[in-house]
Order: structure tokens, then C-alpha cells, then sequence
């Protein structure tokens, strides 16, 4: 198991390296004058040049993106251009705003996924089945950034339930906290969901199939016993799997739906960021997120094969 | 079957191994089976319904010109932001165009977009697949690597990048789903060619002295069409997504270009209105599906012919 | 010259200017609250567009935004009020030397810091110390370029010292100079912009980034409210920053927020029944125009900016967004203002003769250009309106849509071929409007223009003091740009907020900003 680990991280490395490289030049690549973002628009020629060099960017690009990295692997983000707070500050200030809102949105998306997955397989072949069916279908078919505007035009502006945009911190109020992020928690959950359905639906049936399954039937025992201690169990690996690899997709619809809901999470700073070119703020934030799927692969990935040792061999070979 | 099966209900995710997916008898199945695809997918539930909408898409691409009741820029000052009516069936929009037009010609720059990022996401990643497998060794290492590191950026991110850093343009948009996507192919396509590569058939051909590209196109690339047909219909689902997403953000087409994605964030402003964001959500919507159905169905038939022929 | 008779001239000036500007209307829109007895307590949760990008005043870009969250938490030496005045602010009184290039304040006592510390002349120099070091680089200094030294003469008596004589020097000063506290500013250095203190009615708590700052009652707060006690009357003000027009109109119809900066006219229909919502019109508006660039083909031609500019149909643009809450005016001067002149006006709409003048420039079968615009509304619809009238005059145009940053890179390396922009008007003084907009020392020169003629000019208007020949002055510099078809001046746009019925008294800069000191509210 040791190997294993040591393995898959030392597969990661060369990931990251590769992935911090490509962020860094590809925001580089942005056209337009860093100084803007620092000085704004109403700084003379003279200012300019001076910030120029204050913060380096009259060096090669090779030399920025070591420079960058070194810095960043110890600890040091540098500042925004565009506000001059702290990088640093800025993520961490954003990130739990957006990990709870991942964490609410797997809720709803767990929720509705693993009971509609575990019924229709089941329920196999019947209309309930197909009827399950046919919804995730359908709603892997709703754009989740339409769903969004759709959520604010039934809950905030016809019933006047829930407020359109906004964040309160949960430590400071949970109950308004929640009210503000149900519904791009809705948006994300139901655009995960039905990958859930899907999932579960597949894996409970592979499990019931499996031979240990028949026996335990043909001895008698109930299926609800049988679905509760076997099934289930085995059966929702994969879904946990699923789910580690959907955080990437979780994130990405969090850019859109943050920026719907004016949410200050990561995604809405990356965005607002694009638009200001602060660079240091985009490359770091874009680079956090990566971080998280690659390590929640991973951890996903280790947890799978201490399951399941036959993938553990099958890596190691 | 039993690692298909996984693959084949999460597509759009990064598989856990970077190892080969599918088995000799994909292949077989692939070669026999293909020229009855048309009519399995009509017999298919979802695939006949998947294969309308397909259909009703493309033509109102392509029959925009005939289909659409007025020309879609045409400004009307005296009609702005007029509710759906018998003249203009889906209202008008903040400049009093005709919202059903624009949606009929909004479908153009989508499959456009679409079209484009599927096929160069395509052809670029089976050549960095078919590279990787074919030398192995450094080049299969290095290239799955940096596959790795695109596929670990999420999608939308890396679209947001890549349009950001270049500009809004329609080509960038294509670039940028192009490069989230295409690390998708070249892993199906290096695993294909891992399979077939030592099959005997391809052995036989080495020997008689073919060259790699001879093989590829004439052994190896018949023999993973079948999933990559799969393939190119969900990824053209999630391009579409990614796509409707930038112009939503105001990262994709540019004013006045009819865009659906567009014109739901234009619905934003004008919350009352209710017919702006409702009906080119509905048009993205029934796109996605039309992929989603068909790839689905795609599925379904490529493993029933796969459990025939094993059990043959 | 003394305070006093200073003073008086220096009103009779202002109050024009202002009184044009609108001014007395705001006041006008609370006939009610003398008679009502000021609450204390509660909060007043107001939304505006713009994020601050820091809270140290020498370190904003958002123009007037900024200050919607600055003018609760600082105070500068001089106030402009609402009757137009120049008013005794953290200065009790002014005066100009001999030679008018410099002015002694006389500062106020027993003014306290948010931190503690005390406010006075070596205090205040410091935020003009750091709006003159080259080291700071501080982005806003540009709005306090007037001033070339600070004095510290006495303990509560500073001066001043001005490049020259200036007319613009004192409103400059009341705008730009917000005094922060030196303290503070040593003990945070580079987070000072996140952990401000001034002397304002509201002190610093705390910031969400991406979605509001909350402002605490300053409990030290200097001046007394109409009970006696010391202001402020609210516990805590709360801004949040919402761009989309339609959420923030959502959110004080159900009253999450209570005021909202200025929202767009089609949104303003759908509140104007409303009985717990009050329209409050601010003093100024915004000019929506565009600017040619002339220093390359096709817009060197001075035919084909005329082409451009005849065909358009500035009335109609101005109705469909606007909504008749605009006006259409030959530059950007608003036809209350005293430097306004409708005579100026000569391109109407006329797509034939804009034929005409391609036709004269060689261009027969018309021309393609490429407007650059900036991804916001109304920008993007103007745009497009521009784009379907101009088609009609043979121009075909293609939108291009960037975000503010590279808008600004793509002017200043003259890369556009012409691009939209808006600016609002009146300012303060037109030598603060020209100056900056199309003087020598412009923030950004969109044109490319670089007339001697012109810059002269706008200084030339900037020294004098007279205002009928100042008037004369400003004809002449508007009839230049209208002649030379420099820039495309396409309408002015009302700027109107909107605020919940139980905010009492909430008074406004003459941007438009809140200030929130004597506000209360009544639930």
C-alpha cells in the first residue's frame, strides 16, 4: 500500500509542475498593460515605468514563472495588482465559501442521486425505472447556469422567498447564510445529480448480479438485508469515486453559478480577476482549484485501491 | 465489461486508470457490426428521439435563412421587448428583434462551435493518443503526462483561461473546449491502439512492412471509429455546455451575432421579461439532450453488439 | 483677500455651477424630514456596482464609485454641500495668500482618529506627503496634482502650496484630499487599503471581498445631530456591490437593501408605483460618447467621421435607452449647465448626406469599421443600435467587446478605430471636465489629437476667473471638438436612485456618493 501511495504521488508531481506551468503562461499570454491593474487609469507615463520595474515585469517570462513558482512553493502568492491585498488573504477568505458550497451542493446531489439510483436499479425495467430514467436525462440536459436564472425568477421574484444574490457567513448568521446559498447549491447539486443516478443505478446492479448476492438470496435472506449489508456497501464505491472526480465539474459550474448569485467564492474571484488581469490572483486561484481536483483524485484514487486491491497491482506492474 | 461498464456511465470524467479501457472484442464488434447503425439507433427508443432533435437541430443551421420569420439583426425601435405575439411568436428582445429568429440562426454558431471543438479536439488528440501508444516508452509518458495535467484543470476553467488570455472570438472558443477536451480521445485512442497494437492482424501487417501510418488509418482507426463516435457525441454535449457558458459570461460571441447563451444573460437584465431567458434555455436544452440521447443510444447499441458477439 | 470675501465670490460662482447641477433638487425630494424626529439605531444596508478596490483614498480607481464607501469613513479638509457651498469640513477656515499660490487652513480640535489618535495639522500633511512621494506612487495623487508642497505651521495651521493660481484648487482639495490617520497607515503599510482610518461618522469593521463592507458607528464622531448627541444616528451602514441593475432593483423592492445607486430607466418603470420606494434624482448624469481615432485611417478623414456622425439617429438612441430620461446634446455638457450651448449642434440625422461624404472620400460602396466597446450596459445595446442606423449610411461596423483593462491599453496604443466611453457630467467646474477629458494632460487622449491649439485653449479657460469670459472660452473649445468631429457625442443619461421610504435624510455628494452621517432610519 506504501508503494502504491508513493507512486501515485510521485505521478502527481510531475502533474502539478506541468499544470502550474500552463496556467502561468497562459495568463501570461493576456494582452494589455499589467500597470493598468496596479496604477489604474489614472497614472501618468512616468508612474507606469516605474511600476514596471517595481514588480518585475520587464523580465524574460522564463524568469517570471520560476520566480513565481519558487515563491509560491514557499508560501508566498505576492499581492494583488489590483487591490494589493494579499493573495493569500484573498484565498483564504474565498475558499470556504466555496468549499461549503461544493459541500451543499454534494449534499443535494447525493441526496437526490444515490435513493433515485438505488430505486430504479431495483426497480429495474419497470416505470419507475424508466421514469427515473428519463428525468436524469433530461435534467443532464439543463444547461445548470439557465437553471440558475430559473431558480431566481420562481424563488426570488415570483414567491419572494429566497433573496436573489448575496453571502452572509455562516459563524455570523446560519440561518441567512443558508437562505443565500440553497439556491446555487440547488444549481450545482441538480446538474451533479443525475451523473449520481446514473452511477448508483449501474453499480447496484452490477453488485446484485455478483455471485455472493444470488447465494445470499437463494439462502433465504430478505433483500432488504441483502441490499442494506451487501449492495450497498459495494456498490457505492464507484459512486464515491464519481463524486471525487465531479469536484472538478462541481467547480467549474461554481464560476458561473458564484458570478449568478454573487457569491464571493473562488470562482467569482477568478472571474472578476480575468476581468481586472490581476494575474497573480487568476494564476494562483486557477492553480488552487486544479490543486483540489488532483488532490481529491487522489485521495479518491488511494482510497479506491485500499478498497479494491487489484487496481493497486494493476499500478504497481 | 465489467471496467466498461464504469467507463461508459461517467464519460465525462477522468478515468482512475490510465490504462487501456476497452477489449479485443470492441474492436471486432466495431468492424462487423457498423453499417446497421443507422437503423439500431431509429429502433433505439432514446436514439430515435436523440436522432430527431439532431436532425431538427442541424437543419434549422442549415435552413436558418428559410425557417426564421424575420432577419434575426433586424432592429425594430417600435417593438422593443414585446411579449411572445402571433407575429413574433417568441416576444422581441431589448431591441426589438424577433427572439425566435435569433434563436433559429443561434443554432448556426452553436453546431459551428461545436462541430469545430469536436473535430479538432478529435483529430488532435487521436494524433497524441496514436503517438503515445505507437512510440511508448519517453513520448507515451511525456504526452500522457500533459494530458493528465489538461484533463486535472477543470474545463470551464481552462476555457475561461485560454478565451480570456485571447480575446472572445469564435475560434478561441473552439481552441479552448478543443484543448479541455481532447485529452478524452487521445486516451481512448492510445488504449485502442495498446489493444491492436499487439493483435495479430497488426503484427502480420508490421511484418509484411506496412508503415505506422498506413497502419493507423488502415487497421488501427477502423477499429476504434465505433467508440469514438460515442465519444464525439458526449463530448459534443458537454462542448455545447461549455460553449453556451462562455457566451453567458460574455466570453464568446460578440454583439450582434445571435447567441443562446447570450441572450440568457441579456434575459438577466430584464427579469420581468420572462420569454428572453426562457427560450433560448429551452434551445440549449433540447441540444444537449439531442447529444446526451444519442450518445446514450450509441452506448447502448455499441455494448449489445459487444454482448452478441461474446457470446458467440 | 480675506476668508470672507473670498468666500463670497467663490459662491456665487459655485452655486451656478451647481445649482445647474441639479442640486437643489435632491434637497427638494425630502420636504417631509424636517418635521420628523431623527431615530437613532439600526442599520442601513445600501448597494452600488462597483467594488472599491482599496479603502485608502490615494489608492482608488472607481472615479466617484469610490467614494459611495470612502465619504462614511473619512472627511477632508473642506465639504462641497448640497446648496454648492464650499464648506468648513476637518478645516474650520481657509484663506489664500498674497501671491494666491497657497491657502492656510486653520484645522479643527478635539478631533479624533478611528484608532484613537488625534487629528491635526501634522496628522493631515501626511496624506498630502503621501499624495506628492514618487516612491508611493499612489495612482490617485493624479486628482491632487495642483498641489506642490505642505506646511505644517502651528499645530492645528497647515499650508498648502499650489502650482499656480487655480480656480480648481479648492473643490480638488474638498474631492481628493480625505484625510487618513497616520497611525494607522505605519502600522498596517501595504494593508493600510484593507485596515483604513479616518475621522468619519463610520469606522472600518469588516470586508467580504466580492460582496460588502460593514461600517460601525464611529462613537467619537465630532459633530452633534439635531437631539444634541453626536452623530451618527446609525449603528451600522452595510454596502454591498451588486452589478446587475435588475437584482439590485429586486432586492430594495423586498427590502434586503434599502438604497440602491443608480439603476437603468427600464428597470426605474418597474418600481415608480411603488409605494415603499422613493426616485431620487442625483445631480449629474452620464455622458454616453465615442471617440475617433484620428491618428489612423479611416477616421484620419475627417469626411468619414462626419459620415459616421450624420448617420446616426442620436434621438431614438437616446429614447430606447433612456427611455426619455436623457437628453441629446452637441457635446457633453447637459443643457442645465451654465457652459451648456445649443447652437453648437450640427449633425443631425442625415444618411443621405453621409453617402454623400463617403461618396466625397472615395469610399462609394461604404466602409467597414470596428467599434471597441466595453463589455457593460448600455454599451453593448448602443452599440448595436449604432451598428443597424449606420448600416443604412453604407458604414458597416464590427463590435468589439473587451473589459475595462484592455479598453484602456487598446486607447492608449491608439489600437481602436473608434471605441465608446461615458463620463459623468457636470463635474464640479468644466476646467475640471475639459481639463481631463480633452486637455494636455487628459487621462487618456482617445482621439490621438495633439493641437496645441486645442490644450492651450483648455488651459487658457482653466486660469480665468470671469465667468462671462469664461463662458465664451468654453464656446469656443466645444465648437473646436463639434468642427473637427473629433468625437461622436451621443446622449446624456439621467443617473436616478432609488431608496426604501424609512430612510430618512441620506444626503448625497455631488457625484452622487452617500453620506450616511446625519441618515437614519425610520423602522
Amino acid at each position: 500500500m506504501f508503494l502504491f501511495i508513493s507512486k501515485r504521488i510521485g505521478q502527481t508531481v510531475p502533474v502539478v509542475l506541468l499544470v502550474s506551468f500552463f496556467v502561468f503562461f497562459v495568463i501570461n499570454v493576456i494582452p494589455g498593460d499589467p500597470t493598468l491593474t496596479v496604477l489604474g487609469e489614472f497614472a501618468t507615463p512616468e508612474q507606469r515605468e516605474i511600476a514596471r520595474q517595481q514588480y518585475g515585469f520587464d523580465r524574460p517570462m522564463f524568469v517570471q514563472y520560476l520566480d513565481w513558482l519558487t515563491k509560491t512553493l514557499s508560501g508566498d502568492l505576492g499581492r494583488s495588482l489590483h487591490s494589493n491585498e494579499r493573495v493569500w488573504a484573498m484565498l483564504v477568505d474565498r475558499l470556504p465559501v466555496s468549499l461549503e458550497l461544493s459541500a451543499l451542493a454534494l449534499i443535494i446531489a447525493l441526496g437526490i442521486g444515490i435513493p433515485a439510483g438505488i430505486l430504479a436499479a431495483l426497480r429495474r425495467g419497470t416505470t419507475t425505472d424508466a421514469v427515473i430514467g428519463m428525468f436524469s436525462a433530461v435534467a443532464l440536459g439543463v444547461p445548470y447556469f439557465w437553471l440558475g436564472v430559473l431558480l431566481i425568477l420562481l424563488f426570488a421574484i415570483f414567491f419572494n422567498l429566497l433573496p436573489p444574490s448575496g453571502y452572509v457567513a455562516f459563524t455570523e448568521s446560519p440561518v441567512e447564510n443558508l437562505k443565500l446559498m440553497i439556491l446555487p447549491a440547488l444549481t450545482i447539486g441538480l446538474h451533479v445529480a443525475p451523473l449520481i443516478v446514473r452511477q448508483t443505478r449501474a453499480s447496484v446492479l452490477q453488485v446484485l448480479s455478483l455471485d455472493y448476492v444470488r447465494t445470499a438470496h437463494a439462502k433465504g435472506l430478505p433483500w432488504s438485508a441483502i441490499v442494506r449489508r451487501h449492495v450497498l456497501r459495494n456498490a457505492l464505491i464507484p459512486v464515491l469515486t464519481l463524486v471525487g472526480l465531479q469536484l472538478g465539474n462541481m467547480l467549474g459550474g461554481a464560476i458561473v453559478t458564484e458570478t449568478i448569485f454573487s457569491t464571493p467564492g473562488l470562482g467569482s474571484l477568478i472571474v472578476a480577476a480575468v476581468s481586472t488581469r490581476d494575474f497573480p490572483v487568476v494564476q494562483s486561484g486557477i492553480f488552487l482549484v486544479v490543486l483540489l481536483v488532483i488532490f481529491v483524485n487522489l485521495v479518491t484514487d488511494i482510497l479506491y485501491a485500499y478498497v479494491d486491491p487489484r487496481i493497486r497491482q494493476h499500478l504497481i506492474v | 465489461m465489467e471496467r466498461r461498464r464504469s467507463v461508459s456511465e461517467a464519460p465525462e470524467t477522468p478515468r482512475l486508470e490510465t490504462e487501456t479501457v476497452s477489449s479485443d472484442k470492441t474492436a471486432a464488434a466495431g468492424r462487423r457490426a457498423r453499417p446497421r447503425l443507422a437503423r439500431d439507433l431509429l429502433r433505439h427508443r432514446q436514439g430515435a428521439v436523440g436522432t430527431v432533435l439532431f436532425l431538427g437541430l442541424v437543419s434549422m443551421a442549415f435552413l436558418a435563412p428559410l425557417l426564421s420569420p424575420f432577419d434575426p439583426q433586424h432592429v425594430d425601435v417600435e417593438k422593443i421587448l414585446s411579449p411572445p405575439s402571433t407575429t413574433h411568436w417568441l416576444g422581441t428582445d431589448e431591441l426589438g428583434r424577433d427572439i425566435a429568429s435569433r434563436i433559429i440562426f443561434g443554432a448556426r454558431v452553436t453546431l459551428q462551435v461545436v462541430a469545430g471543438a469536436v473535430a479538432l479536439s478529435l483529430v488532435a488528440g487521436a494524433i497524441l493518443g496514436f503517438i503515445a501508444a505507437y512510440l511508448g516508452r519517453f513520448w507515451d509518458a511525456l504526452i500522457m503526462r500533459v494530458i493528465d495535467a489538461l484533463l486535472a484543470i477543470p474545463p470551464l476553467v481552462l476555457a475561461l483561461a485560454i478565451v480570456a488570455a485571447l480575446g472572445p472570438n469564435l475560434f478561441y472558443t473552439i481552441l479552448a473546449i478543443a484543448l479541455a477536451k481532447l485529452g478524452m480521445f487521445a486516451r481512448l485512442v492510445r488504449g485502442e491502439v495498446l489493444v491492436l497494437k499487439s493483435m495479430e492482424f497488426v503484427e502480420a501487417a508490421r511484418a509484411a512492412g506496412a508503415s505506422g501510418a498506413r497502419i493507423a488509418l488502415k487497421h488501427i482507426w477502423p477499429n476504434a471509429a465505433g467508440n469514438v463516435i460515442v465519444f464525439s457525441a458526449v463530448i459534443a454535449s458537454s462542448a455545447l455546455l461549455i460553449e453556451s457558458a462562455l457566451n453567458f459570461l460574455g466570453l464568446g460571441a460578440q454583439p450582434p451575432t445571435p447567441s443562446w447563451g447570450v441572450m440568457i444573460a441579456m434575459g438577466m437584465q430584464h427579469w420581468t421579461l420572462w420569454w428572453m431567458s426562457i427560450f433560448p434555455g429551452v434551445a440549449i436544452f433540447l441540444a444537449i439532450l439531442a447529444f446526451n440521447l444519442l450518445g446514450d443510444a450509441l452506448r447502448d447499441i455499441m455494448d449489445r453488439r459487444l454482448f452478441d458477439v461474446g457470446r458467440l | 483677500m480675506n476668508t470672507a470675501s473670498w468666500r463670497t465670490r467663490r459662491t456665487r460662482n459655485l452655486s451656478v455651477v451647481l445649482a445647474t447641477a441639479l442640486f437643489v433638487s435632491v434637497a427638494a425630494a425630502y420636504p417631509a424630514f424636517a418635521q420628523d424626529k431623527p431615530v437613532r439605531g439600526g442599520t442601513i444596508v445600501g448597494t452600488t456596482v462597483l467594488e472599491p478596490k482599496s479603502l485608502d483614498p490615494l489608492f482608488g480607481d472607481g472615479g466617484n464609485l469610490d467614494h459611495y464607501v470612502w465619504r462614511q469613513i473619512y472627511e477632508s479638509l473642506l465639504d462641497i454641500t448640497g446648496s454648492g457651498e464650499v464648506a468648513p469640513g476637518l478645516a474650520t477656515s481657509w484663506k489664500f495668500t498674497e501671491d494666491k499660490k497657497s491657502i492656510d487652513f486653520t484645522l479643527r480640535q478635539g478631533v479624533k482618529f478611528h484608532d484613537g489618535t488625534a487629528f491635526n495639522a501634522a496628522a493631515a500633511a501626511v496624506t498630502f506627503q503621501r499624495a506628492l512621494s514618487k516612491e508611493l506612487n499612489a495612482p490617485r495623487a493624479s486628482d491632487l496634482s495642483a498641489i506642490t508642497g505642505v506646511e505644517v505651521r502651528g499645530p492645528y495651521q497647515l499650508r498648502i502650496n499650489l502650482k499656480a493660481p487655480s480656480s480648481a484648487a479648492l473643490p480638488a482639495i474638498a474631492f481628493a484630499g480625505l484625510i487618513s490617520s497616520p497611525a494607522a497607515i505605519k502600522k498596517h503599510g501595504q494593508d493600510y487599503g484593507r485596515n483604513p482610518a479616518g475621522t468619519g461618522p463610520f469606522k472600518f469593521a469588516s470586508w467580504q471581498s466580492g460582496s460588502r463592507i460593514v461600517l460601525e458607528r464611529n462613537p467619537d464622531y465630532w459633530r452633534n445631530g439635531a437631539d444634541g448627541k453626536p452623530l451618527p444616528y446609525l449603528d451600522r451602514v452595510i454596502i454591498r456591490f451588486i452589478k446587475k441593475s435588475a437584482v439590485k432593483v429586486i432586492e430594495v423592492k423586498s427590502g434586503n437593501v434599502q438604497v440602491i445607486d443608480t439603476v437603468s430607466a427600464r428597470d426605474l418603470k418597474t418600481v415608480s408605483g411603488d409605494s415603499n420606494l422613493r426616485l431620487v434624482r442625483t445631480g449629474n448624469g452620464r455622458h454616453v460618447m465615442f471617440a475617433f481615432n484620428i491618428s489612423k485611417p479611416p477616421f484620419d478623414d475627417i469626411r468619414l467621421r462626419q459620415a459616421v456622425l450624420f448617420g446616426m439617429d442620436r434621438q431614438t438612441m437616446m429614447k430606447v435607452i433612456t427611455l426619455g430620461r436623457g437628453q441629446v446634446t452637441p457635446t457633453l455638457i447637459p443643457n442645465q449647465n451654465w457652459v451648456f450651448d445649443a447652437t453648437l449642434e450640427k449633425y443631425g440625422h442625415d444618411p443621405a448626406r453621409a453617402k454623400q461624404l463617403l461618396a466625397e472620400a472615395g469610399h462609394k460602396d461604404g466602409i467597414d469599421a470596428r467599434l471597441d466597446i466595453i463589455k457593460r450596459q448600455p454599451d453593448s445595446t448602443v452599440a448595436q443600435l449604432m451598428q443597424a442606423q449606420l448600416k443604412e449610411a453604407g458604414i458597416n461596423l464590427t463590435i468589439k467587446t473587451v473589459d475595462r483593462q484592455s479598453m484602456q491599453a487598446s486607447l492608449r496604443a491608439k489600437n481602436h478605430m473608434f471605441g465608446i466611453g461615458r463620463f459623468t457630467v457636470p463635474g464640479i467646474d468644466p476646467a475640471q471636465t475639459f481639463g481631463r477629458i480633452f486637455g494636455r494632460r487628459a487621462r487618456i487622449q482617445r482621439t490621438g489629437v495633439s493641437d496645441e491649439k486645442l490644450f492651450d485653449m483648455i488651459d487658457n479657460a482653466a486660469r480665468q476667473t470671469d465667468q462671462s469670459v469664461r463662458k465664451g472660452l468654453y464656446r469656443e473649445i466645444q465648437a473646436y471638438l463639434v468642427d473637427n468631429a473629433l468625437y461622436g457625442f451621443l446622449f446624456f443619461m439621467e443617473s436616478t436612485q432609488v431608496e426604501r421610504t424609512e430612510v430618512k435624510n441620506l444626503k448625497r455628494t455631488v457625484g452622487g456618493a452617500w453620506v450616511f452621517a446625519e441618515a437614519w432610519t425610520a423602522k
